[in-house]
């Protein structure tokens, strides 16, 4: 279990030996899987981690980080999934606006804004799609006009995650409607608490809502806020928009969701005859170890490249639309292989994984819409990698 | 960078060169119109100029160790390199002469494996006999589907011990007495042959490997033999997808590109996601077999089933975007789909490759 796809030097040893024994200390008051999944756990996560100087590996050290290298912080993600750890509260923060800052924020915005994202202090949201403007993101219409030193902000951000408890948004404004659709757009940081911010949760398929709208009514945010140039904020967003962490930690999910649909196979059966020794049914399963193996093959690669200092190879760039496929599949055939057990909800008699079957296969319906449609990913991959014409024009 | 790391740069670098290498070559010395210009004629066709250089680069004795007067190389430059002669489509017999060659050491005249059997899924033990007789075998049993068959000069084959049961591989010439072979035509007209041994006599030094080591070297051998086999018919698929992707750049209908339009464009990605898996695997494989991973067989079973069971329709796709050109003789695009579905013929077929995998994904980790 030591192969990360990379060899390991002296020092990258020691600090896996460091990880590794974080995580045997503070694992032990999230054995439980409802609270690491639980509001309270992930910010009791966040706050262990940043006592632990764990926070965040990447980021620069007079940033509160430890300048990890590519393989340290492959060492880092690989652990955390490995031992099932919970997601820092501030995930998407530390990932996406966190390394945006530090690239284009002020000195003040660094100084007040990084400590408070690694403590957990503040909680972020993103606020960037709108209803209008969901794959083709640069079509977004919220509006931010100049009065005296603030913007006032009118608009409907939606598909928002964690507004429900979080206490701060960034999001991206149009601040010159007559500019191109891609450079009147501005990087802004906003209090949720701000008068004229009205957030209302989205019910999903599965009946939870992680997600909600957040709608702005004149909210007055200070010129301070703005992240980088005004009318810059496309480029400053994209320098971090997308930028998937490649590592094997984005297989392990697959890894387990395959573990899962073997052992469904194996578990369940039909008029006495296990569904594994149904000839469609291995095959189906070979398909799916063959992708699963493939992309974590392909990471590791990616990973060794980054490390070597070389570009990632064309395969890396299909790595997302390849794993979202073969995860909704592989949730869609555990419904198929759990049969009647399969279509039962948590709490119901005889449940399929205690309901997790169900659940599954509905949440999974988001797989190819997050991020880009897998629709979307194949116009980019065909225009990028492949050089074929635009489809729009 | 530390030391590993370094190890790992040149691992990259030694294949990535052995491709290089083998791309030039194969591009001054081979076109896919010799090709078609074999499929006209009566007996089977492949290319012995071009074998003559791949034989002056040491290509059939890669795999062998550099102290026995081999090449040193690696399962994963063997891939390189076959590959390479898939996106040619050159008509060279390199996988099975470099397979060859692993087992029997340095190559003389050409020399191709003869292992699989009529009906056989080349997994099991072979059923050809062999009789002990004076320090070396007498052989009897019948080999089909021999890869160059036609062509070679000699053959390294598999029996199993009438005294022990155990395997055993020996080389045998092809011209020695007791051995019939039958020249089959294939789609792509490889020299594809069934080989008959009546009794031939082998001695002593023509024995390879006996007793316990022979199972050893034959599965390695077969394991070899499908990662050769599948990469090369990754090579065949990338050539036709990177032609098809290339004239849905350039092809105007209803006013656009053809690659404008989303149900060419999103077939060619698709299909592009399938090469890039099965190139992967081979990867993986290569990797597990070099390291003599436990679950070396697992991946080669991956590698071989994914390979077989969709790469087949990358040349099936690129015709059909193509167009009614692609239906022509003179087109190219045939001589891919030819030569993807032998070499899909020459792979372990599904019905095995799923059980050594599945084998592998229900044993406890």
């Amino acid at each position: 279990m030591d192969d990360y796809g990379v060899p390991l030097g002296e020092s990258e040893r020691a600090f896996r030996d460091e990880v590794r024994a974080f995580l045997d200390r503070a694992m032990v008051d999230f054995a439980d899987r409802r609270t690491r999944s639980s509001l309270d756990g992930m910010r009791e996560w966040q706050r262990r981690l940043h006592e632990a100087g764990l926070a965040t590996v990447g980021w620069p050290v007079e940033f509160g980080g430890r300048a990890a290298s590519a393989v340290e912080q492959l060492v880092f993600a690989t652990e955390m999934a490995r031992a099932g750890a919970p997601e820092p509260i501030n995930r998407s923060a530390i990932n996406q606006l966190g390394p945006t800052i530090i690239q284009w924020g002020t000195p003040e915005q660094q100084a007040y804004s990084l400590p408070r994202i690694l403590s957990g202090e503040d909680v972020w949201c993103q606020g960037f799609s709108e209803p209008d403007a969901g794959s083709d993101l640069a079509s977004l219409r919220t509006r931010a006009v100049v009065d005296g030193d603030d913007l006032v902000v009118n608009g409907q951000k939606i598909w928002t995650s964690k507004a429900h408890y979080a206490n701060r948004i960034y999001i991206l404004v149009r601040t010159d409607p007559d500019a191109p659709k891609h450079d009147g757009i501005t990087y802004l940081l906003v209090d949720l608490h701000s008068p004229g911010i009205d957030i209302r949760p989205i019910r999903q398929i599965a009946g939870s809502a992680e997600f909600s709208e957040v709608f702005f009514s004149d909210v007055r945010v200070p010129l301070a806020n703005v992240v980088g140039p005004m009318h810059q904020g496309w480029r400053v967003a994209n320098s971090t928009l997308g930028y998937e962490r490649v590592g094997q930690s984005r297989t392990h999910r697959i890894e387990r969701r395959l573990g899962m649909v073997v052992r469904l196979a194996a578990e369940t059966s039909v008029d006495g005859v296990p569904r594994i020794a149904d000839p469609r049914v291995r095959t189906r399963l070979v398909e799916f170890a063959a992708r699963v193996e493939a992309l974590r093959f392909i990471a590791s690669r990616a990973t060794a490249a980054g490390v070597l200092g070389r570009a990632p190879g064309p395969e890396a760039s299909l790595a997302k639309l390849l794993t979202s496929e073969v995860d909704q599949e592989m949730a869609t055939f555990g419904l198929d292989l759990a049969g009647r057990a399969g279509v039962l909800v948590t709490g119901s008699p005889g449940a399929a994984k205690g309901g997790a079957v169900a659940q599954g296969y509905l949440v999974m319906r988001a797989a190819t819409l997050g991020a880009g449609t897998s629709e979307i990913q194949r116009n980019v991959i065909g225009e990028k990698l492949l050089g074929l014409p635009r489809s729009d024009g | 960078m530390t030391e590993s790391l370094v190890d790992l740069a040149e691992s990259l670098a030694a294949v990535e060169a052995t491709r290089a290498t083998a791309a030039q070559v194969l591009r001054e010395q081979w076109a896919p119109a010799r090709l078609r210009a074999m499929l006209d004629e009566e007996t089977p066709g492949w290319a012995p100029d071009l074998w003559v250089r791949a034989v002056g680069l040491g290509w059939p004795d890669l795999l062998v160790a550099e102290a026995d007067g081999g090449g040193g190389g690696t399962t994963a430059q063997l891939a390189g390199i076959a590959e390479e002669v898939g996106r040619a489509a050159a008509s060279i017999p390199f996988v099975p002469a470099a397979v060859a060659a692993w087992c029997g050491g340095p190559s003389g005249p050409l020399r191709t494996v003869a292992f699989s059997e009529p009906g056989g899924s080349d997994d099991a033990l072979p059923s050809a006999r062999a009789r002990a007789a004076g320090g070396g075998v007498v052989l009897t049993g019948t080999k089909a589907f021999v890869p160059y068959g036609s062509a070679a000069q000699s053959f390294v084959t598999s029996a199993v011990r009438e005294d022990s049961g155990a395997p055993v591989l020996c080389t045998v010439d092809a011209d020695a007495d007791g051995v019939t072979v039958t020249a089959l035509r294939a789609l792509d007209a490889a020299p594809l042959a069934d080989v008959a041994f009546d009794e031939v006599r082998v001695d002593a030094a023509a024995v390879l490997v006996d007793g316990p080591e022979a199972r050893r070297i034959l599965d390695g051998a077969r394991a070899r033999l499908a990662v050769g086999w599948a990469a090369e018919l990754v090579g065949v698929a990338a050539a036709v997808h990177d032609a098809a992707t290339e004239y849905a750049r350039h092809r105007v209908a209803f006013g656009r590109p053809i690659g404008a339009f989303q149900a060419i464009k999103h077939r060619l990605v698709d299909l592009r996601g399938d090469i890039e898996v099965a190139r992967a695997l081979v990867g993986r494989a290569a990797q597990a077999i070099e390291r003599d991973a436990s679950d070396a067989d697992a991946m080669v079973a991956l590698a071989a089933f994914w390979a077989g069971e969709r790469l087949r329709a990358v040349p099936e796709g690129a015709i059909q975007v193509f167009g009614g050109i692609g239906y022509t003789w003179e087109h190219d695009a045939h001589l891919y789909l030819r030569r993807a579905a032998v070499l899909r013929a020459l792979l372990p077929p599904p019905e095995v490759t799923t059980e050594v995998a599945l084998a592998a994904l229900v044993a406890p980790r």
